[in-house]
């Protein structure tokens, strides 16, 4: 009795009243006769001060058409994936969250049943609320983007293809006279000249930027099939089947002797291994060059958001992979309340330009106003500041959004090129299931940590290191990890019919 | 000076050594601080060039303008910070030493009782997502300002540092006359005891403040409302974008846009000088209760 008493003590202590919401499910397809409900929706990014106004806005759009509102919440960078780990661990019925291949990881999500399949035989979901959105991601990406067949979320509709290449400083290109590069220079040897004249000229400048994590490595362009930090890949060009481990390859042996070439003629910061932060690097303006992962337009990016102008020289073809498919997807809790509204919620936003534009750009006149309407150039309005997500690859569909006035006007039908000059890969929709070699992979993971970093950027011998690490990562089961993959991957290229 | 008695007395040479030895610790603990500071003021692009210092390179204050005039969000969170650590720090030790002081009386029929729950919920933890179930679906904590007090309210270790404080401290005698004088329960404890006991108090307290004020697991867990982060935790959601940043670089891939709003080096210190502040002056503070050593002496469970 008296421990019943200490408990309501504590109880009362503790209490807070909530508010209660009604739980309702609603179907049918007209907005009318559906009954009212209340969405919630999480997304990455870093917070801006008007989001609740934003959010005010669009409830007041989406009412009328769908009888719901959304609540909106977007946590940081950094925080994202742990909230929503917690979230899902404990069975909250959010509606729709944003999940990738980096955060909030996809692939783990669907293995654990958090979120809803979209287009199950039988229930098929996203043709039935989502008819338009199926149509413009078209069905090679919905085929990557799905797990054994099936789609779990919704991926946003943007450059559908990535390539690797570089992006150069034009201030620096114009004071030397630098211009020919971006004819002449078609692979990383190429680069050498130019790097030289910096390096004369320019003491205080690092003539081509390597760090930790990003840097010419990425030139190989490897179609990795695990995760990025173990190097168990397929080759890029479709030309084979086989699952290969990328250092003992001799293009990963000749790309790290120039790295090294480079390194050892001061081209490459000193303590480079250990840095991780290039893009402070880039912003202080004190790279010439830099390695990256390339779109229609990434140039123009890139100088918005370093205030350097750069221009980009493309290197490798661009290709179609898996990654591009998970790099950025809405999903529906499985655990939702409200699926069928929470679909047709995403439908809209993929559709409706008014709306799309308000969450990605804010409200004309404030956040951003008109250069020309008819064409959708807009400038930064005078309060930008307190809105400018700068999220367009998560929001949705690219090809309805707005461009600066500083972009390529013509960006959108760049990508649309760039999208059908790409090379489906055969791994399309290919996901490894690492459960039986858990332990491999963490254990090669570790070695990647210790000797990828100083290989990248060029700080030791790759003729001792490469073979050092490649006996470490024997060591760690990395066989074992090529094995299990290439079993899995000729039964999934048998399975979907594509050549063996 | 005083007569040192025969056993305290040492040789000067051994006098020597510790001294050194106790200096170096000191310094040891000092230095890093000294760094933060001193990287707070200085210029973001000499530290680029010329790496960390220990004296400011190129001195300005910039950074704390910077910090500073991201005005009303570090400020709000300052007063979340303040307002949560002396409520909770109040609340704490009431909750503490009051349950501490059922555990200390003999005559208290359901003390063995009592000292078990304490005692077993203190050994044996049922895991994260329980707690969180219990935060979110019992309680209701989830976005409000008690998430950030409550949870840290009950803490069956100071509990039991407390009552050996308690019963090394406190004879049983005072109780018994204040009982003969007519005194009620709670006269007894807050009249007759708590002014008995102050030092005890001052360390609870002390380790109450600092946890509540260093704390960023609970806004982690429990808040999503930007209005009730903390500043701790806004420093660790800067700190772990820098991490993380660094770390998917390479993975965001072709949706590769990094967001550009990192604060800077000297800016993220100039976060931690002032996320120190306050806290540090809490010491000297209390410091005037430590004449005597609290020990958690034998603990009989």
């Amino acid at each position: 009795m008296r421990l019943k008493k200490f408990f309501v003590v504590m109880l009362v202590l503790a209490f807070v009243v909530t508010s209660v919401i009604g739980v309702v499910t609603g179907f049918g397809a007209s907005s009318s006769k559906l009954p009212y409900v209340k969405l919630t929706w999480y997304v990455i990014g870093t917070p801006q001060k008007d989001w609740d106004l934003i959010n005010q806005k669009v409830n007041e759009y989406i009412k009328p058409k769908l009888n719901a509102e959304i609540k909106m919440t977007m946590f940081d960078w950094g925080e994202y994936n742990d909230k929503l780990q917690t979230k899902i661990a404990a069975g909250e019925p959010f509606d729709i969250c944003f999940t990738a291949i980096w955060t909030n990881n996809y692939r783990t999500n669907v293995a654990k049943g958090a979120f809803l399949p979209l287009n199950k035989p039988g229930n098929d979901l996203l043709s039935k609320y989502a008819p338009k959105t199926k149509k413009l991601l078209g069905d090679d990406f919905i085929k990557g983007a799905s797990i054994n067949g099936i789609l779990y979320a919704i991926p946003a509709n943007k450059e559908k293809a990535h390539n690797w290449g570089f992006i150069v400083r034009m201030d620096l290109v114009k004071k030397y006279k630098l211009e020919d590069m971006f004819k002449k220079v078609k692979k990383l040897e190429d680069l050498e000249p130019y790097l030289k004249v910096i390096k004369q000229k320019e003491p205080g400048i690092y003539p081509l930027g390597a760090y930790a994590g990003e840097s010419p490595r990425f030139l190989l362009d490897w179609d990795k099939v695990v995760d990025d930090d173990v190097p168990v890949s397929l080759y890029p060009n479709n030309k084979s089947t086989k699952i290969v481990n990328e250092l003992e390859q001799p293009n990963t042996k000749a790309l790290f002797k120039t790295v090294r070439k480079y390194y050892l003629a001061g081209y490459i910061r000193k303590d480079a291994a250990s840095v991780t932060d290039w893009m402070s690097d880039l912003k202080a303006g004190k790279v010439f060059v830099m390695p990256q992962s390339l779109k229609p337009g990434k140039d123009a990016e890139m100088s918005i958001s370093t205030g350097y102008e750069w221009k980009q020289i493309d290197i490798t073809p661009p290709v179609m992979s898996t990654r591009e498919c998970i790099g950025s997807m809405q999903a529906i809790n499985a655990k939702s309340k409200n699926p069928e509204r929470a679909l047709m919620f995403l439908e809209l936003f993929n559709t409706d330009k008014y709306l799309n534009n308000l969450v990605n750009f804010g409200i004309e006149g404030q956040h951003y106003v008109f250069k020309d309407k008819a064409k959708g150039i807009i400038a930064p309005g005078p309060k930008a500041k307190d809105y400018s997500p700068g999220l367009g690859w998560m929001f949705g569909n690219q090809f309805i959004n707005y461009i600066y006035e500083n972009e390529d006007p013509n960006k959108w039908k760049n990508f649309e090129e760039y999208n059908k000059k790409a090379l489906p890969l055969l791994s399309l929709g290919f996901n490894f299931d690492d459960s039986k070699v858990k332990t491999q992979v963490a254990a090669c993971k570790n070695v990647w940590k210790q000797y990828i970093p100083m290989l990248e950027t060029g700080s030791v011998d790759p003729d001792k290191y490469i073979p050092q690490a490649i006996d470490k990562f024997k060591k760690a089961g990395v066989d074992a990890i090529i094995k299990e993959a290439q079993k899995q991957y000729d039964e999934f290229l048998k399975k979907t019919g594509r050549k063996k | 000076m005083h007569t040192k008695s025969r056993f305290l007395q040492i040789s000067a040479i051994s006098e020597a050594i510790l001294h050194i030895f106790f200096g170096i610790v000191t310094l040891a603990c000092l230095i890093p601080l000294w760094a933060v500071i001193s990287i707070s003021l200085s210029d973001d692009n000499k530290i680029r060039q010329s790496g960390y210092r220990l004296w400011p390179v190129g001195f300005s204050a910039k950074s704390y303008d910077f910090v500073l005039s991201q005005g009303r969000a570090i400020w709000h969170a300052y007063g979340i910070t303040i307002l949560v650590t002396i409520v909770g720090t109040v609340l704490c030790v009431l909750v503490v030493s009051m349950y501490a002081y059922i555990l200390f009386r003999k005559d208290f029929k359901y003390r063995k009782f009592f000292t078990f729950i304490g005692f077993f919920t203190m050994l044996i933890n049922a895991g994260l997502v329980p707690w969180y179930i219990v935060c979110v679906n019992v309680l209701h904590l989830k976005d409000t300002i008690y998430a950030l007090i409550l949870p840290y309210v009950m803490n069956m270790w100071y509990v039991l540092i407390f009552r050996t404080y308690l019963s090394m401290s406190l004879p049983d005698s005072i109780i018994e006359s204040a009982k003969i004088d007519g005194a009620g329960e709670f006269t007894t404890f807050f009249r007759i005891v708590v002014p008995l006991v102050k030092p005890g108090l001052a360390t609870i307290a002390l380790f109450a403040a600092i946890t509540y004020w260093n704390d960023w697991w609970l806004p982690f867990m429990l808040i999503e409302n930007e209005k009730l982060y903390n500043l701790q935790y806004m420093m660790y959601r800067v700190q772990q974008k820098i991490q993380y940043l660094a770390e998917i670089a390479g993975k965001l891939g072709a949706s590769g846009i990094v967001p550009t709003d990192l604060p800077t080096e000297s800016a993220r210190m100039a976060m931690a000088v002032l996320g120190m502040g306050p806290i540090v002056l809490a010491y000297p503070f209390f410091q005037r209760y430590f004449v005597k050593g609290l020990t958690i002496g034998a603990i009989k469970g």
